[in-house]
């Protein structure tokens, strides 16, 4: 009699576990359900915003966020998206083309170089308060959209296809980018570039005004995604 | 009254099956309408019906369960 008492007792246990579980989290979803629930639904968007207002950022999140997957570069010497997001934009400005990839909190934050190259460069830009861009600079340079104080580093590259810039954008009060490379380092496609580590936006400048096969609202994955065909690949 | 939730020195079974059933209908409920993309009110409905028919379904068998022990030499 003990033991079928022992028995209802652990599932009463169990039960009232689920429960409260349900209850302390709720709106937002139980520890419970969380591991078979898509990242977006596990994490969701108010949640992660209520960690990042209040610097308290939940330790599963970070550890999802913080992932660096192993990527399938395609073959040949197309350009590759150095990001995961969405295209945002694609606009051409003096003989420039920019294609902007706007990252969410679900993307993976690791940057990758997105075609085959020798690192020619790598600047800041808008690293200390005294070198904040002008308001004018804000203005033209179309890629930024108007962001408030954008932290940025620029990383370019020579290749076949010309000088392709990469640029990591973040918000002054983000700050955080990290860099991988260094200025004379012989990059594969999709070989690591960098993080970033907070903030939402990728960069790739290519000269002219390249056919490239994504359009605004494409989703991209870094690494993988073809965004400028090689003529001469299969 | 007090023989619906003990029984000797444990709890009765339906007691316990009911409470069991009960919470794992609300996490499942929790984890349907994450996913689903129906209105709260029709997942509701859904989730209203399928639960009554379920409960319906145990009180049944339950009867039965006790029917057939009474009738055992």
């Amino acid at each position: 009699m003990r033991r079928i008492l022992a028995i209802q007792i652990a599932i009463l246990a169990v039960c009232v576990v689920a429960v409260g579980e349900l209850a302390l989290h709720f709106p937002f979803p139980s520890p419970l359900i969380k591991p078979v629930l898509s990242p977006r639904l596990r994490f969701p968007t108010a949640q992660v915003e209520a960690w990042v207002d209040s610097g308290d950022i939940d330790r599963d999140f970070m550890a999802f966020f913080s992932r660096d997957p192993d990527r399938i570069v395609p073959p040949g010497n197309n350009i590759v998206s150095p990001s995961d997001g969405v295209v945002q934009d694609i606009p051409t400005q003096d003989g420039t083309t920019y294609l902007v990839v706007g990252l969410s909190f679900w993307d993976v934050h690791v940057i990758r170089s997105p075609v085959e190259g020798i690192v020619k460069d790598i600047t800041e830009e808008g690293l200390t308060l005294l070198r904040h861009p002008s308001a004018d600079y804000l203005k033209q340079s179309i890629f930024l959209k108007g962001k408030p104080a954008p932290v940025q580093q620029i990383i370019t590259l020579d290749t076949e296809h010309g000088e392709i810039k990469v640029r990591l954008i973040t918000s002054y009060f983000a700050s955080r980018l990290k860099t991988w490379v260094h200025i004379g380092q012989r990059l594969t496609t999709g070989e690591r570039l960098g993080r970033i580590v907070l903030g939402s936006t990728v960069v790739t400048e290519f000269p002219g005004s390249p056919n490239l096969s994504v359009q605004t609202g494409t989703r991209v994955v870094g690494g993988e995604t073809i965004i400028l065909q090689d003529r001469k690949s299969p | 009254m007090k023989r619906l939730f003990w029984v000797g020195e444990r709890f009765s079974w339906p007691f316990v099956v009911v409470l069991a059933y009960v919470s794992l209908s609300l996490v499942a409920v929790d984890y349907a309408w994450r996913n689903v993309t129906m209105p709260f009110e029709t997942l509701f409905i859904y989730a209203v019906a399928v639960n009554t028919a379920v409960i319906f379904l145990l009180i049944f068998s339950y009867r039965i369960f006790r029917r057939r022990r009474r009738v055992r030499p």
